[in-house]
């Protein structure tokens, strides 16, 4: 009753009201045009969802193992870095070379008789902030360099 | 100028060297194993996107024919 009343007293709002129950009730017909098509799509989406699912699992699976690959991979390298850290460094001579860079003033048959233990002995200057590494590896570099042109 | 070295030393380092070797070889494998995974991630994600644009087409086509039905 009420609606009605509202239709009739407001005139032209009629066409602007929501569609009511009895409109809904209306059975209006949609052609489709390819229904087979149209059925063949919903069904292959479905299945293409259904195999983009699986996927996921199997992608899931992959970066398990990928995790579990980079967690032996970081422990290889661990292993790696304590095993020339701790172990081969302690056979090799230390990387310091400043005493020997002003050793090399030296005549080179002085040079050349050091003995090769004074490289393991440890330099007496206190240790240089990380900052000047790059200079000491540089200096090793030249040193070496020229060691390899005294070679040849 | 030869350089004399104690022989129990040299054994220690080539034993040292060979563990080292053999790390590297397991990292190499690591890695490697670690590529062909990105690799098949890399492949399913292409996957993925296919079959997103092949759905996405079927939906297309789907609201086309219900949304745009034949006009008389």
């Amino acid at each position: 009753m009420k609606k009605s009343k509202k239709i009739t007293a407001k005139g032209k709002k009629l066409r602007t009201e929501p569609v009511t129950s009895k409109d809904k009730h209306l059975n209006f017909m949609v052609q489709i045009d390819e229904p087979k098509n149209v059925r063949k799509d919903i069904l292959e989406a479905l299945r293409e969802i259904i195999i983009f699912m699986q996927g996921y699992e199997t992608f899931l699976k992959v970066q398990e193992e990928k995790l579990v690959a980079l967690n032996k991979l970081q422990a290889d390298a661990k292993a790696l870095n304590s095993l020339i850290e701790n172990k081969l460094k302690r056979y090799l001579p230390k990387g310091k070379l400043k005493g020997l860079i002003s050793k090399k003033t030296l005549p080179k048959e002085e040079v050349e008789e050091l003995p090769t233990e004074e490289f393991n002995l440890p330099s007496e200057e206190p240790e240089e902030p990380e900052g000047n590494e790059l200079e000491d590896l540089e200096l090793q570099l030249k040193d070496i360099e020229g060691r390899l042109k005294n070679i040849k | 100028m030869p350089v004399f070295i104690k022989i129990d030393d040299y054994n220690s380092v080539l034993e040292i060297v060979k563990a080292v070797r053999k790390k590297l070889d397991d990292a190499k494998s690591t890695l490697l194993k670690i590529n062909d995974l990105k690799n098949e991630e890399d492949h399913q994600l292409e996957m993925w996107q296919n079959t997103l644009s092949e759905v996405e087409k079927k939906i297309d086509f789907i609201n086309h024919s219900l949304n745009e039905p034949e006009q008389f």
